[in-house]
């Protein structure tokens, strides 16, 4: 019997998308969950920010603070903050519409840099009420409280 | 139903393909994918662009690869082969136009 390929089939070597993000945020983590990429681009893995993994310790050496933005990795560039969101508003399916209202706000990057700080400050407040404190990866001296 | 044509322009992050993305990007009836073997370089041109018409998709696309699955996935009405080397196209130079009558399809008939 003949098989059609599926799309992700189709995919030569399958591509691991990493979007690293603080898990201790209820906003940020939904955020996350719902988003979805193209089947045919390969699968999204979630890295919470706050566990020790090889892509942090790139995102510290490379002296992005993750408490500032999330980070998104395709292939070997790191997209940071509001260039993340826009990436990865473009690498996302259409399918549902938390994905395609995401893709028609943040597939912009003038529009993502403008909405970016205003979705980090509401984080950050969210984190300050929850009572947690930065991630503060690059270990900035007094850089632990919100 | 507003259904978009689809135009996979390979190599559209390059200096030809990326003037093609340029000079199309302002028309609304198109989705453009902007393909090429690096996602990260599409996914960098297509963010670097203005809002626009055109709606603007970075995928990957190798003419070397598997071109009939590629292309089965990608679902392009139009292909333009805008990558390069032009001299590096051996023996072979349209290849991947010769397959793109076999993808076609009536876009009325598409899912999404």
């Amino acid at each position: 019997m003949s098989h059609e390929p599926t799309a992700r089939e189709t995919l030569a070597q399958p591509r691991e998308i990493l979007l690293v993000y603080d898990q201790d945020c209820p906003l940020c983590d939904s955020y996350c969950h719902m988003a979805r990429i193209r089947d045919t681009i390969g699968t999204l893995l979630l890295v919470n920010a706050r566990d020790d993994s090889d892509v942090m310790r790139e995102i510290t050496r490379r002296g992005l603070d993750i408490d500032q933005g999330m980070a998104l990795k395709v292939d070997d560039v790191l997209y940071y903050g509001a260039d993340a969101i826009c990436a990865l508003s473009l690498l996302s399916s259409r399918s549902g519409v938390f994905n395609r209202l995401n893709h028609w706000i943040f597939r912009s990057g003038t529009r993502a840099r403008l909405l970016y700080p205003v979705l980090r400050e509401c984080r950050n407040l969210f984190l300050k009420l929850l009572g947690r404190t930065k991630i503060n990866n690059l270990g900035l001296q007094g850089n632990r409280r919100f | 139903m507003n259904i978009r044509c689809r135009v996979l322009i390979v190599g559209g992050y390059g200096t030809f393909g990326g003037r093609l993305v340029q000079l199309l990007e302002n028309e609304p009836r198109l989705t453009l994918i902007v393909a090429g073997r690096s996602l990260s370089r599409a996914t960098t041109c297509c963010a670097s662009r203005p809002p626009a018409g055109a709606e603007l998709v970075p995928a990957t696309f190798d003419r070397s690869g598997d071109l009939a699955a590629q292309l089965r996935a990608l679902e392009p009405d139009i292909l333009v082969d805008a990558s390069g080397p032009f001299q590096a196209y051996g023996d072979r130079p349209y290849r991947s136009s010769a397959f793109t009558p076999a993808t076609n399809s009536d876009p009325s008939a598409r899912s999404r």
